[in-house]
């Protein structure tokens, strides 16, 4: 997993405007990958991105250095998505997750179209909390105490989550291949 | 059997792939930003810029199968937790701690409690009658950092909201620069140095502080945050740093 250099993020926390965009750029995909799975609507991930990026601006200086760039930056996105999912809990999450693969310009390979729809049907049904754990974990690469504090929860019961979201997605997925 | 650290097979192996695939990210995206970074600086953007609590925290509560699963499970979040050690240049420094959310409500009321103390609400300090210096440090103390508050003896209203003299003092002899944020100079790390008094190597500044409570910290040669030792501490809920209290009683 690539990270910033972190001249970038000292200059910017100086206030080189240049430096905070390339650092908007370095990070914005993986936090618009973070956003859409969490909440499972593009619009909604695109806000809380933005919101994200705009309160890492309002409080570079209080960055402090021996933290790690991008699990401070994932401790104001995850709870900018919580916050988030507490407002927007009705929206359905499928339904993006489709427009996003379209966007995406993905080879018109039926296989891999309903494999990836059922991938992201599972991961919506998972509890926000497992799916949270499992996308630091395993998609952002995170290390457990990372993840703690991100999420205020304790490394075994991150563990535990992880556990029983891949025990979830494995079953759910199994499914769909014997189909 | 599966570590239940990583249950890592095959078809997980297919779905982290998947989920890895980065999305489209529109071409305006940056620019968006910085014009709402713009935005929010001028006041007018819905977040609140470098406001420190415009979200609630709200974390996923750990179930009980979770504290099950391991003895100390559901009570890690909630115990605090001090990070590694870490080596820092200048000045002293605190620890830093993990903290759910029912703890920080238990430390703000804490905090609150001890901000009473030093304004006097519960059994005053001899010492914090009108026209007396006070200071929450130790008589004598040459390490640290100290809060004087300077009191006048005015009881209009007008005077009891006007600003107050505040003296942050911070013990740092081998810092080439210390300046102070808070809540009280927008967080503007440039608006507010503290000179150093080249004799003792402690740098001090008063700044005006409208009565209340305040939240602050010092920034050591301009990249280390770093805490005063000798006040209250908070965390911030939306960044998860932990920022310095002061409560400043009213004229």
């Amino acid at each position: 997993m690539s990270t910033i250099d972190m001249s970038i993020v000292q200059r910017a926390k100086r206030g080189d405007r240049a430096a905070f965009a390339a650092l908007v750029d370095f990070y914005y995909a993986r936090s618009l990958r973070f956003a859409v799975h969490m909440l499972g609507n593009g619009q909604d991930a695109e806000e809380a991105v933005q919101d994200t990026f705009v309160r890492v601006h309002g409080a570079l200086h209080r960055y402090d250095e021996f933290d790690r760039f991008e699990s401070w930056l994932f401790r104001i996105l995850a709870n900018r998505c919580r916050t988030m999912m507490g407002r927007e809990a009705r929206r359905s999450r499928v339904l993006v997750y489709g427009d996003l693969a379209q966007d995406r310009g993905t080879p018109p390979d039926v296989d891999a179209i309903v494999w990836r729809e059922e991938i992201q049907t599972a991961l919506a049904a998972l509890p926000a909390a497992q799916r949270e754990a499992f996308l630091l974990r395993h998609v952002e690469g995170l290390e457990y105490e990372e993840m703690g504090r991100i999420t205020g929860a304790g490394v075994s019961a991150l563990k535990m989550r992880v556990k029983r979201a891949c025990e979830f997605l494995r079953l759910r997925l199994a499914e769909v291949e014997r189909a | 059997m599966h570590d239940i650290n990583d249950q890592a097979d095959e078809m997980i192996g297919r779905i982290i792939d998947e989920l890895k695939t980065l999305p489209p990210v529109p071409a305006d995206a940056t620019a968006r930003v910085l014009a709402r970074v713009d935005a929010a600086r001028r006041g007018e953007d819905r977040v609140a810029y470098g406001s420190l609590n415009d979200d609630d925290v709200t974390f996923f509560p750990t179930s009980t199968e979770e504290m099950r699963a391991a003895p100390n499970a559901g009570s890690d979040a909630g115990r605090a937790r001090p990070s590694p050690a870490k080596a820092r240049g200048t000045g002293r420094f605190s620890r830093r701690f993990i903290i759910s959310l029912p703890a920080a409500i238990g430390y703000a009321l804490a905090a609150t409690v001890a901000g009473f103390l030093i304004r006097g609400a519960v059994p005053r300090h001899p010492s914090e009658r009108p026209g007396a210096q006070i200071t929450n440090a130790p008589a004598g103390e040459t390490l640290g950092a100290r809060t004087m508050l300077v009191p006048a003896a005015a009881s209009t209203r007008a005077l009891q909201e006007a600003p107050v003299k505040v003296q942050l003092v911070l013990d740092a002899p081998r810092a080439k620069s210390v300046t102070v944020v808070g809540d009280f100079n927008a967080w503007d790390g440039s608006r507010t140095p503290l000179e150093r008094d080249s004799s003792t190597g402690v740098w001090s500044v008063l700044v005006d502080v409208h009565p209340g409570r305040h939240i602050y910290a010092f920034l050591v040669d301009g990249k280390t945050w770093t805490l005063d030792p000798n006040a209250p501490r908070t965390k911030d809920l939306d960044y998860g740093t932990e920022q310095s209290v002061m409560m400043v009683g009213m004229r």
